[in-house]
């Protein structure tokens, strides 16, 4: 009696379990695909027109954003929607896009995907997490170009300008070729843009001799540290387009390599750039000048160059405006160099043609000021 | 001559319903050599335990000098008694007299470590038990009968009244059970009071005064040896019939018992 | 009374049977930290002229009356950065290696770490509780060394049954608490989805001393000094407490007094030093075996034989990590892919330790 009923409970157990797989069904198989590749080199079946976009790395919002395509934004990463003033005052639709956790090493709960119909995500690269996409048929795109990995400075400075422009406007190409329709004419614009105002840098720095760049360390990359830095990468090219010259770890492990204290003193930088993924930038910058710090025999403390990575819809740096950025790191490198820069008026023109948002002159001050707010409390450095 | 030590109505038990044994009266007199002798398990080595305050009593008090041992600091029983436990190994190889040295502990305080005189004194006394030549060499190298050796000797740096011996020669072959009675014979000739347990109730003739015949539940009988050691009491105590043998030798009166293995 | 013919042992004889390890040896060892230390302050990415390094320490540490002919900057490498890494790393390899010592002896057993009791996964557990609180580097400091505390407290209660506090049970609560800290810890790792904290906690768990300051140094030496020097008067008695809590008390040992001012010591010292410098294993359990091989097993030259070694050990290993690249190479790292292999070989030399 007993053995019959535990396995006609069992047998209407595993009834139920099917049923359970039954009801996901894949997103996305009756509409349109197309194939591409996407940065990382994985082919993708894309739907032709994504409505529900799901943008989780960091950069992903101010991307599809200049591109147009804020409408079809469905989802994205937490912090998005509340910590970027200038992207709310320029999209206010961004307080009521979903915000969920996500970090190149986290996990993905697909059920968050599922229940909001995503048919679109743009996602870091991480093998496994991607498989889950894979797995319930949610299309992911993978943004970021693997430049390199570069196996020395010289390595990184042997490109030649059209293969710099190139790696460095691939990633918003590429999303906008998945993007289509406006997207497509959208990056076209920008990619012009682009290309002049690095050719107008690389016109006015090409001919610099070492002696007459500055040196540039750029710190705090994580963790409140000012001794976090980048691994060997672009940012070298970067920094001598703007007539500087970067010091930094050159073999690093990780993202995010911790030079020593000593090597900071040994390098002793002529400007030092504060990023702001390492969090309060502005803390970190007021507690190298106080009084008594550590710090306060190094040049750049003394002579006040110690500059934040500007701030607005995204951090400067990052996204589409890094060509903004270079206008802004070359006016601080080299000033003499570029007197006619006007970071306002660039700024300015930069929002209007790009976001089709008019700055006043204040807000664009403030986002040279770094314009981004962290909830809750800052801690005491 | 004084009562050294004594136990009065003593019971040990691990919990309140069960008794080990009850009812335990014993006085050992200065000078004296008390055998314990029982079987597996009738709690011989507990006793020990409640004789130096290891193990508490459930009833009843031990007595060292008229003074109750409850009233006693641990470093004051280790001046007074001293307990011999069967040899053993160590975790780290330190030297024989370095194990013998750790007898002056009682004597030390608590950051002192032993001086030159502790050592000279651990030297004499591993001479006089003729293990002089083992100091250097490592306790975890020597023999069986040789560790125990150096066992007593540590207790004979605590410089006690009393010593305890816990079946001082199980696990020694023939040869290290003779060093180890000769040696605690002569210590109970020098004076030395002495409690020590066994399996070997021939060890009583060789070395003891008195005997205490321990069974399941209680005492079963005690007194001089002479007297307690009779067919009688030792087939009770262990349950097997024993019969005692005299034979005369050349170099004297010998005694011994053995089962009636039929 | 046993007479005691004390005047029958020459006095060469002592010296002759008792193997104690020569002078030569003892200015070896006690050579070896203080070399390393010295020439720490000169070594660094920074180049300082050893003249001046030399000046710098005269005039600040010892206030000799030399004049200023010295960078700002110098003066700041010299004693605002290699000062206190150095000492730094001499406390904490001094710490580690006498606590590891100390519970060896205690736990009568040569493989035994200083963390054995859950002072680590305590430890960690708080410094990531406070990193994800995005609290002030003393905040992150204070809640490791609590957690790192409180983990043995509650292995220490956990463990105490009818006012003893038995060495088998002491090593059971401890793997019970260490594997729930870990897994709190765990969670915490889960739960911090932000881009930096993930890392963060991870780098801080890898161990550096690169972070460590003046101002840290003043909080962070006094305990261990003092718990050094404690454990440092009671090493003879860990000889007794070696052989086994029935034999030490049967020799007049307060066997839950001595473990209790041992845990103490070593849990203050293991919880500063996870406090202030991350996770740094493998110190602990290497250097005293490494040591029983040159001065033997009594403790009485193993504990000081073990502060002298294991400073110097560190302050080796954190000239690795802060000389060899620009990057800063995690303590932590460099301590396992070293101490590892090392206490590999060890072991096979001295086949566990059972001589």
């Amino acid at each position: 009696m007993i053995r019959k009923t535990t396995s006609f409970v069992l047998i209407v157990l595993i009834i139920f379990n099917f049923c359970g797989c039954a009801t996901v069904s894949p997103v996305g198989d009756v509409k349109d695909t197309r194939e591409i590749t996407d940065l990382s080199g994985r082919k993708v079946a894309v739907p032709a027109n994504p409505s529900r976009i799901a943008a989780m790395t960091g950069p992903s919002y101010e991307m599809v954003f200049m591109l147009g395509g804020h409408n079809r934004i469905a989802m994205t990463k937490s912090g998005h929607t509340t910590n970027y003033p200038l992207a709310l005052l320029t999209n206010p639709d961004l307080a009521n896009y979903e915000g969920i956790g996500a970090n190149p090493s986290s996990s993905v709960n697909i059920e968050d995907y599922l229940s909001r119909e995503i048919d679109l995500v743009i996602y870091y690269n991480n093998g496994n997490e991607l498989k889950k996409f894979e797995a319930v048929g949610i299309p992911s795109i993978v943004l970021t170009l693997n430049t390199g990995p570069f196996s020395s400075v010289e390595d990184v400075m042997a490109q030649d300008l059209d293969e710099y422009i190139d790696s460095s406007t691939i990633a918003v190409k590429a999303l906008a070729d998945v993007l289509g329709g406006e997207a497509v004419e959208e990056a076209e614009k920008w990619g012009e843009y682009c290309t002049e105002k690095i050719e107008m840098l690389y016109q006015r720095t090409h001919h610099l001799t070492d002696d007459q760049r500055k040196t540039v360390f750029w710190g705090n990359t994580w963790g409140e540290n000012i001794l976090a830095s980048y691994p060997l990468d672009n940012r070298y090219y970067e920094i001598w387009l703007c007539g500087g010259k970067l010091v930094g770890p050159e073999a690093g492990a990780g993202n995010f390599p911790e030079v020593t204290k000593e090597q900071l003193f040994d390098w002793d930088p002529d400007l030092i750039l504060v990023d702001n993924h390492g969090n309060y930038p502005e803390l970190v910058i007021k507690s190298m000048y106080k009084e008594g710090s550590l710090w306060e025999t190094l040049s750049a403390v003394k002579n006040k160059q110690l500059y934040r990575i500007p701030a607005g819809v995204f951090f400067l740096d990052k996204g589409t405006t890094t060509t903004l950025m270079l206008l802004w790191l070359a006016a601080i490198t080299q000033p003499e160099l570029f007197e006619d820069i006007d970071m306002i008026e660039e700024i300015k023109y930069y929002y209007k043609e790009f976001y089709e948002y008019d700055l006043t002159d204040e807000q664009a001050q403030r986002v040279l000021d770094g314009w981004y707010e962290r909830l809750g409390d800052e801690p005491d450095l | 001559m004084s009562v050294k030590l004594s136990i009065k109505d003593a019971s040990f038990g691990y919990n309140d319903s069960q008794s080990v044994w009850e009812n335990i009266n014993i006085d050992v007199r200065e000078g004296e050599c008390l055998c314990l002798l029982g079987p597996n398990g009738c709690g011989k080595t507990t006793l020990l335990n409640c004789i130096n305050g290891t193990y508490a009593l459930k009833e009843g008090s031990v007595f060292v000098n008229n003074k109750n041992i409850k009233e006693m600091s641990i470093i004051q029983l280790a001046q007074t008694i001293g307990i011999v436990f069967q040899e053993h190994s160590a975790p780290f190889p330190y030297s024989s007299l370095e194990v013998v040295r750790m007898g002056r502990t009682p004597h030390l305080g608590l950051f002192e470590t032993p001086s030159e005189e502790d050592t000279r004194l651990a030297l004499s006394i591993m001479e006089e038990l003729g293990i002089a030549h083992l100091a250097g060499k490592s306790y975890t190298h020597i023999s069986g009968g040789e560790r125990q050796l150096v066992l007593i000797a540590r207790t004979l740096c605590q410089q006690p009244e009393i010593i305890l011996f816990d079946e001082p020669t199980s696990h020694l072959d023939f040869k290290n059970q003779a060093m180890v009675l000769r040696t605690i014979k002569n210590l109970s000739q020098k004076g030395m009071t002495i409690v020590m347990t066994s399996h070997f109730p021939n060890h009583v003739w060789d070395i003891g005064t008195r005997v205490s015949m321990l069974g399941f539940g209680g005492m079963v009988v005690q007194g001089p040896v002479e007297e307690v050691m009779t067919e009688k009491n030792l087939s009770k105590t262990y349950g097997v019939e024993t019969k005692i043998y005299d034979a005369k030798s050349g170099i004297g009166h010998i005694r011994f018992c053995a089962p009636n293995l039929g | 009374m046993m007479n005691t013919p004390a005047e029958r042992i020459p006095e060469a004889g002592i010296e002759y049977i008792e193997k104690k390890p020569s002078k030569l040896k003892w200015a070896l060892m006690a050579a070896f930290p203080i070399f390393l230390f010295t020439i720490s302050l000169f070594l660094g990415r920074y180049s300082v002229p050893p003249n001046q390094v030399i000046c710098v320490l005269g005039q600040r540490l010892f206030s000799l009356p030399i004049e200023t002919f010295w960078t700002d900057t110098v003066e700041t490498v010299v004693i605002r950065v290699r000062l206190p890494r150095a000492i730094m790393a001499a406390l904490v390899g001094a710490g580690l290696s006498m606590s590891g010592a100390s519970f060896q002896g205690m736990f009568q057993n040569p493989l035994v770490s200083p963390f054995i009791l859950g002072v680590s996964a305590g430890a960690s557990f708080g410094a990531a509780t406070g990193l994800i609180l995005e609290l002030p580097a003393l905040g992150i400091q204070a809640l490791s060394f609590l957690f790192g505390l409180l983990a043995v407290v509650i292995t220490y209660l956990t463990a105490h049954i009818y006012k003893v506090t038995p060495i088998l049970m002491l090593v059971l609560s401890g793997m019970v608490v260490s594997t729930f800290f870990q897994a709190m810890l765990s969670l915490i790792k889960f739960i911090a989805d932000d881009e930096e904290k993930l890392p963060a906690i991870t780098f801080w768990l890898m161990g550096s001393l690169g972070s460590v300051s003046l101002k840290d140094l003043g909080i962070a030496a006094i305990p261990i000094i003092v718990s050094i020097a404690c454990l440092y008067m009671v090493r003879w008695k860990l000889n007794v407490l070696s052989m086994g809590e029935r034999e030490s008390r049967a020799l007049g040992v307060n066997n839950e007094l001595f473990k209790a001012i041992i845990i103490v010591c070593t849990t203050v010292i293991s919880s500063t030093a996870v406090a202030f410098c991350g996770i740094i294993g493998w110190v602990g359990q290497v250097i005293p075996h490494f040591c029983r091989m040159i001065v033997g097993p009594d403790h009485k030259v193993l504990i000081p034989a073990t502060m002298m070694v294991g400073a110097g050990y560190l302050i080796m290993i954190d000239n690795l990590c802060r000389l060899l690249t620009a990057t800063e190479i995690p303590l932590g790292i460099l301590t396992a892919v070293i101490g590892a292999p090392v206490f590999a070989y060890l072991l096979r030399k001295t086949r566990g330790g059972w001589n």
